[in-house]
């Protein structure tokens, strides 16, 4: 696991590199309600919490239609309201997402990302690893040939292995393209 | 770009209207039981400990401050203490119909636990605690005759806690009791299980979750665990911690304020606990680069998706 995360730092760091055209980096953020379903038995169906999330991307690529990047994620979430005798713990994640997106029109784009991250609950030296996959709506807020911000909406399922989670919030992803070309 | 942010906001506040938190009725709080073991080992081949008695009895006054002065309702401890050298105990203890004697040894503790299991329900909170010797995931609980010891198996102690009706916490102040805090089937315990690796081979071992009603909340890892002088009296390092957690004074044998110190919007957790004791403990938590042959203990706490609220106030 160290391993991978080895390279995908390298290949972060090393990539800018080797840029031409359509090559970007990003920053994206978000915030979300956080619904936990657990697959236990539980006094309520879901437990409700809060989160956010920062991502950032040294490895993009945008050409035509299509948009591919490899992507580095913080996500906090909150603990959750407390009902009877428990409340959910909150905890933070660090993780890697593979985003794919294509562009319907030229202000609108629908995306899709696949990943995978650790995930530490707070103050209590616990650990889990889970998955995450999501879909979602780009909506083309300004551009220039060198730079985008795009209003995001993603719908993201946090894959834990005693809980399904539905993250879905607003977001801005903004495109850093360095080449003179930018992205056209 | 209106028709975007409509859909934003009605997707937003359907999912908040799912919050079940706010239509689901909450249940109310029941009684508090105690039970609280003590051994100082004079009568054992044990090293002596002068800090658990005045733990067991201070941690009784504590909590049951918090639960009849603070939460409001009712509380009853039942102390099981070794003193001294003999291997007997004249004390004894109602715990429902059964009459249980009071000597710490384990067929008494095992008595007790199930005169408990006769007298609880779903709302009660049932409080264990353990100052004395223990390691590798056993306590030493009191010999049947002198100068032994009798040792008993940590995950014994809470198999016969699965017939107690009620919330339990199991609190264990005593070296390497991070050994019997029972292995979550979804997280790992970053203190014991450091390998990413491993972390992800339990999300696909097949083993499946279930919500606990039992939490264990212990003072060290997997390593030793110490008492100390603080002012004059002897008291564990976690044990102190825990007690100013609670908001006890221990200088005045008062409660010291009105919420105790752990708590946050007016709820203490079990999570909660072990936060302000990490935080306020006399001992580092670990060793530093600068500090590398310290003496340290690490808290530790069952692990799994939830923290358990033990009083509302």
């Amino acid at each position: 696991m160290k391993r991978v995360a080895f390279i995908i730092a390298l290949l972060c760091v090393l990539s800018p590199l080797a840029a031409h055209e359509g090559y970007y980096y990003t920053l994206s953020l978000s915030i979300f309600p956080y619904l936990s379903i657990p697959h236990y038995a539980d006094d309520i169906p879901m437990r409700t919490a809060g989160g956010g999330e920062v991502s950032i991307g040294a490895l993009g690529f945008r050409t035509g239609h299509y948009d591919l990047s490899l992507e580095l994620r913080y996500r906090g979430t909150t603990a959750s309201i407390p009902h009877g005798y428990y409340r959910a713990r909150g905890f933070d994640s660090l993780g890697s997402d593979l985003r794919f997106a294509y562009q319907l029109k030229e202000q609108f784009a629908l995306f899709a990302t696949v990943g995978t991250e650790i995930n530490f609950y707070r103050g209590v030296d616990n650990a889990f690893a889970s998955f995450s996959t999501a879909i979602g709506a780009e909506f083309l807020l300004v551009q220039n040939p060198s730079h985008r911000l795009s209003l995001t909406v993603p719908i993201t399922l946090h894959l834990r292995k005693e809980i399904t989670a539905i993250q879905t919030g607003v977001g801005v992803r903004y495109q850093v393209f360095p080449t003179k070309e930018g992205w056209e | 770009m209106k028709k975007p942010f409509i859909a934003l906001a009605i997707i937003l506040l359907s999912l908040l209207l799912f919050s079940c938190e706010l239509f689901v009725k909450e249940p109310q709080a029941g009684k508090v039981y105690a039970i609280l073991v003590a051994l100082d080992y004079k009568n054992s081949y044990q090293d002596d400990l002068k800090g658990t008695l005045p733990d067991a009895h201070e941690q009784d006054l504590a909590f049951k401050a918090v639960t009849e002065k603070l939460a409001k309702s009712s509380y009853t401890g039942f102390k099981f203490l070794q003193e001294g050298v003999d291997v007997s105990s004249t004390v004894k203890h109602l715990i429902g119909d059964e009459e249980i004697n009071a000597y710490p040894k384990p067929e008494n503790i095992e008595a007790a636990i199930q005169a408990l299991s006769k007298i609880t329900t779903s709302e009660d909170l049932i409080i264990f605690t353990f100052s004395g010797h223990s390691g590798k995931g056993e306590i030493a609980l009191a010999p049947s005759v002198p100068d032994s010891t009798s040792f008993y198996n940590i995950s014994d102690l809470l198999d016969h806690f699965s017939s107690v009706k009620g919330r339990k916490l199991i609190i264990l102040d005593a070296c390497e009791t991070g050994y019997g805090v029972p292995s979550d089937p979804a997280s790992s315990s970053t203190l014991l299980e450091k390998a990413i690796a491993s972390w992800y081979a339990k999300y696909f071992n097949g083993e499946r979750s279930e919500k606990s009603d039992l939490f264990v909340l212990t003072s060290s890892a997997n390593t030793d665990s110490y008492e100390d002088n603080f002012k004059g009296k002897r008291h564990g390092v976690f044990t102190y911690a825990l007690l100013k957690a609670l908001g006890w004074n221990v200088d005045t044998g008062t409660m010291s304020t009105a919420i105790p110190p752990a708590a946050k919007r007016g709820r203490l957790t079990v999570d909660g606990l072990l936060s302000y004791i990490k935080a306020h403990q006399t001992l580092k938590t670990k060793r530093s680069l600068f500090k590398p042959f310290v003496d340290f203990q690490h808290p530790m706490v069952s692990g799994g998706a939830l923290d358990m609220i033990l009083f509302t106030f």
